[in-house]
């Protein structure tokens, strides 16, 4: 795709034409009092495109996906969905938008097949589409014998399978998800990555956090690295090893570079010199 | 162990206490403790006064001769039934809700001492009942009886023993009850009936409270004859009844044998709890309920049809699928309904008891009649719909950020809710009210009014009551009571004063208006009045509820 890989500053791929499937961050910033959890962030995902968002704990993550998705609003720039701004424009933005956040909170008192049905509903999907689509995602995610159960007896995986259910029952042209493959079994995981490389080949823009580098590493077309709220380097992934001071082979090496990999090591040396005295 | 002991109390006591807001709380909390327990004991003191005279050969009143011990063993059974109802609740929360245990078990410790330290645990929990309602109404009776001073240690230790068998017997059944019923449902059974529990002490303290008032000791003596679950003499409040009987005469013989007797029976029961639970937790035997339900499914085929069938019949879009939402959610929830009901006696008996004679039969202000009937529409379908309605926003709990990541407006989501509750609420709301205007003697037409009355203003209720839901709405609140913030309650009063005022007009117009002459008009002007404020309303608490809700971040912390 020709990209532009900057750190510390923007992360612009080249293809800018086909707006309206693509996530775009315009000097995104969110403070809470004097803390900056998200500070001044540009990005772009295009269509067809598997977006990784990495960063340690409290990097601000999560505070860019809920801005993304206008759950939060920023205290300065612009987070444009398919086109339409997140925050002047949210019907257009989230009727486009499907979202799983980072904790699997779904309604107890619904069953499965219920909260699916209503989140179609809440989608517009038409009558015929909906009963075909929640059969289908049921049974895609191996959730069809318990469907009539309430949610409140579903395990937290379960949970999680149906809330990825959920953000894929209206068709969305644009995905962002946070944490996705938390809780989930082998074999739920594994789907759920077949599928969301089936809508990336399909041009669904696809925007996710994980933890898990292997999984960012095997299925992100680039990857984001986050850290105290800054974008501290953006690319695919032989285009950030290329940046790397040593000969690094994994993307978790050079994640532990970038953000504080120093610190981790003498930790590490610590802990031994505790075991070995 | 006798660390851990230490560090539970001190992390239940001193650090909970660090917070002043919880600092407040207590202090309401033993100060209200305190006043029940001194009604407690002035209640028993009266009782026992009252028929001190007969006993003692005062009067010639005709008595049982163990009349006093009937008494007491009696108001002990009371005592030992609600020592089970909140033994049972909090063994649910120190051992299925326990977010400790699976920490304990995992740490280095045998299990008899975790389970050890549970039962301490327990105990300790029951303490306060015990001091509250049974050390109280003992001293009661020593002081009805006018015992001597030395009654007083022997109560204290008396008091004591009621904890150890209702607390086992609560352990075992809720060992029970948890591998028939699945834990979630096991919370919500608990608190409905701890709140029909309430709604019954509510409603026989309003509506006893002029029977019992003119009580003497010639009633109290007559109780005594139909206490016939109080005569039985293998029942632990027997025991406990002769045991405080001795004391307050002085015969120590006696009051050990029926002490010691209780006390045997009482640790006998304990251990054996503690052994069964112990093995019932360790291998998981009280967790079956989560499992046994599942092998009950109807077939898919049967679902599949009957989920065609109800999605020909149901209405769709976004509006209809919040309301049924909403429908679903209060209608699945034990506690909303427990909740309701609660605020439909109260509002019922509050606004009836006033229009009862002391006798029980009803008074009659004939011109009055439609003004008391429509006030108490008004206000049960203010405890009814208020109450709901105000929860209504925070009820969506942690999926709140979920709701709005969908293409869905504030506005929209107010009227989805809205129509839920009022959909839920109309047809018993309806009911009662009418149901309660019968009783208080309305008649024809005027029944049509009052119905009237209940649908022009109920949307526009719930509309306000929404509205002031979203002020403060807390959405991690397991308590159905705790959904909105102090302030919003606040207003929400406020705010249906207001509405009740601008009501009022139009009640005044209905009910001075009549159905013949030119009173029709004043009639026709007041529904006209009502239906237009209770439009108003509607509209206000939408556009307010929806710019509010847009307004805030849509994060849960």
């Amino acid at each position: 795709m020709g990209y532009v890989v900057i750190i510390h500053g923007r992360c612009i791929p080249g293809d800018e034409k086909r707006e309206t499937r693509m996530i775009k961050a315009e000097g995104l910033t969110k403070h809470f009092g004097r803390f900056t959890a998200v500070d001044d962030l540009d990005l772009k995902v295009v269509p067809g495109e598997i977006f990784g968002f990495l960063g340690p704990n409290g990097a601000g993550k999560t505070t860019t996906i809920r801005m993304l998705t206008g759950l939060l609003r920023p205290t300065a720039g612009r987070a444009i969905i398919g086109g339409y701004d997140i925050h002047a424009e949210p019907l257009r933005a989230k009727a486009i938008l499907g979202y799983v956040p980072d904790e699997p909170f779904l309604y107890e008192k619904l069953t499965g097949r219920e909260f699916l049905s209503f989140m179609a509903d809440l989608y517009r999907v038409d009558e015929k589409r909906r009963i075909d689509r929640v059969a289908e995602l049921l049974h895609l995610f191996g959730l069809e014998e318990r469907a009539d159960e309430l949610v409140q007896s579903y395990s937290r995986g379960m949970r999680q399978k149906l809330a990825v259910a959920a953000a894929l029952v209206h068709d969305p042209s644009i995905l962002i998800l946070d944490e996705p493959l938390t809780g989930l079994d082998p074999r739920s995981a594994r789907i759920l990555k077949d599928n969301l490389r089936m809508l990336a080949g399909r041009g669904v823009t696809i925007f996710m956090s994980t933890h898990i580098m292997e999984i960012a590493e095997r299925m992100c077309n680039r990857v984001g690295i986050i850290d105290r709220g800054r974008l501290i380097a953006c690319g695919t992934i032989d285009e950030l090893k290329g940046l790397s001071q040593k000969d690094t082979t994994s993307l978790e090496e050079l994640f532990l570079q970038l953000t504080g990999g120093t610190a981790y090591a003498e930790v590490v040396r610590s802990l031994e010199e505790g075991v070995l005295s | 162990m006798t660390q851990l002991l230490l560090w539970k109390a001190r992390i239940a006591c001193w650090n909970y206490l660090r917070s002043p807001r919880a600092r407040v709380g207590t202090a309401v909390l033993v100060l209200m403790a305190g006043a029940l327990a001194v009604m407690v004991f002035g209640a028993c003191r009266f009782l026992f006064k009252a028929v001190q005279p007969v006993l003692t050969g005062a009067t010639l009143v005709p008595v049982a001769p163990e009349g006093e011990l009937v008494l007491l063993s009696a108001l002990y059974v009371i005592g030992l039934l609600i020592l089970l109802v909140s033994g049972f609740a909090a063994a649910f929360f120190v051992l299925h809700a326990s977010s400790d245990l699976p920490l304990l078990l995992a740490a280095p410790f045998t299990v008899r001492q975790i389970f050890a330290l549970k039962f301490c645990e327990l105990t300790a929990s029951q303490l306060p009942v015990v001091l509250v309602v049974v050390l109280p109404a003992a001293c009661g009776y020593g002081a009805g009886v006018g015992a001597r001073w030395s009654f007083y240690p022997a109560a204290l230790l008396l008091s004591f023993l009621f904890l150890f068998l209702p607390t086992a017997l609560a352990v075992l059944a809720e060992a029970l009850v948890v591998r028939v019923i699945p834990p979630y449902r096991v919370r919500e059974l608990g608190a409905a009936l701890g709140t029909l529990l309430g709604i019954v002490m509510y409603a026989l303290f309003y509506l006893g409270s002029s029977y019992f008032a003119s009580w003497g000791p010639q009633e109290v003596i007559s109780l005594t004859d139909r206490l016939s679950f109080a005569k039985a003499k293998v029942s632990p409040a027997h025991w406990l009844g002769q045991a405080t009987v001795a004391a307050s005469r002085g015969s120590f013989s006696d009051f050990l044998f029926w002490g010691g007797l209780t006390a045997v029976v009482s640790l006998f029961a304990l251990v054996l709890s503690f052994l069964l639970v112990q093995g019932a937790f360790y291998t998981h035997w009280v967790g079956a309920a989560e499992t046994h339900p599942r092998l009950r499914r109807r077939p898919l085929s049967a679902v599949l049809v009957a989920n065609r069938r109800k999605s020909l019949l149901s209405l769709r879009g976004p509006l209809w699928a919040l309301a049924w939402k909403e429908v679903h959610m209060i209608r699945r929830d034990l506690r909303e309904w427990m909740e309701a009901m609660y605020m439909l006696v109260m509002m019922v008996v509050f606004t009836v008891a006033p229009a009862l004679r002391r006798g029980g039969s009803i008074l009659r202000p004939s011109e009055l009649l439609l003004y008391i009937c429509l006030g108490m529409a008004g206000m049960t379908s203010w405890a009814l719909v208020g109450h709901l309605a105000l929860g209504c926003v925070a009820r969506e709990g942690r999926s709140w950020p979920l709701l709005r990541s969908t293409p869905i407006t504030g506005e929209q989501i107010m009227k989805g809710k809205i129509m839920g509750v009022v959909a839920l609420v109309l047809a018993p709301l309806l009911a009662i009210t009418l149901a309660v205007s019968l009783l208080l003697g309305l008649r024809d037409f005027q029944l049509i009014i009052v119905a009237s009355f209940v649908l022009l203003i109920t949307p526009g209720l719930a509309a306000l009551g929404a509205w002031c839901g979203t002020l403060s709405p807390d959405f991690n609140a397991q308590n159905v009571r705790q959904r909105v913030g102090g302030a919003a309650y606040l207003f929400f009063w406020v705010v249906s004063l207001l509405y009740a005022a601008f009501l009022a007009v139009g009640v005044f117009l209905v009910a001075e208006g009549a159905w013949t002459g030119w009173r029709v008009l004043v009639r026709v002007l007041g529904l006209l009045w009502l239906m237009i404020i209770g439009a108003l309303a509607f509209v206000v608490g939408v556009v307010l509820g929806g710019r509010e809700i847009e307004r805030r971040e849509a994060c849960v912390r």
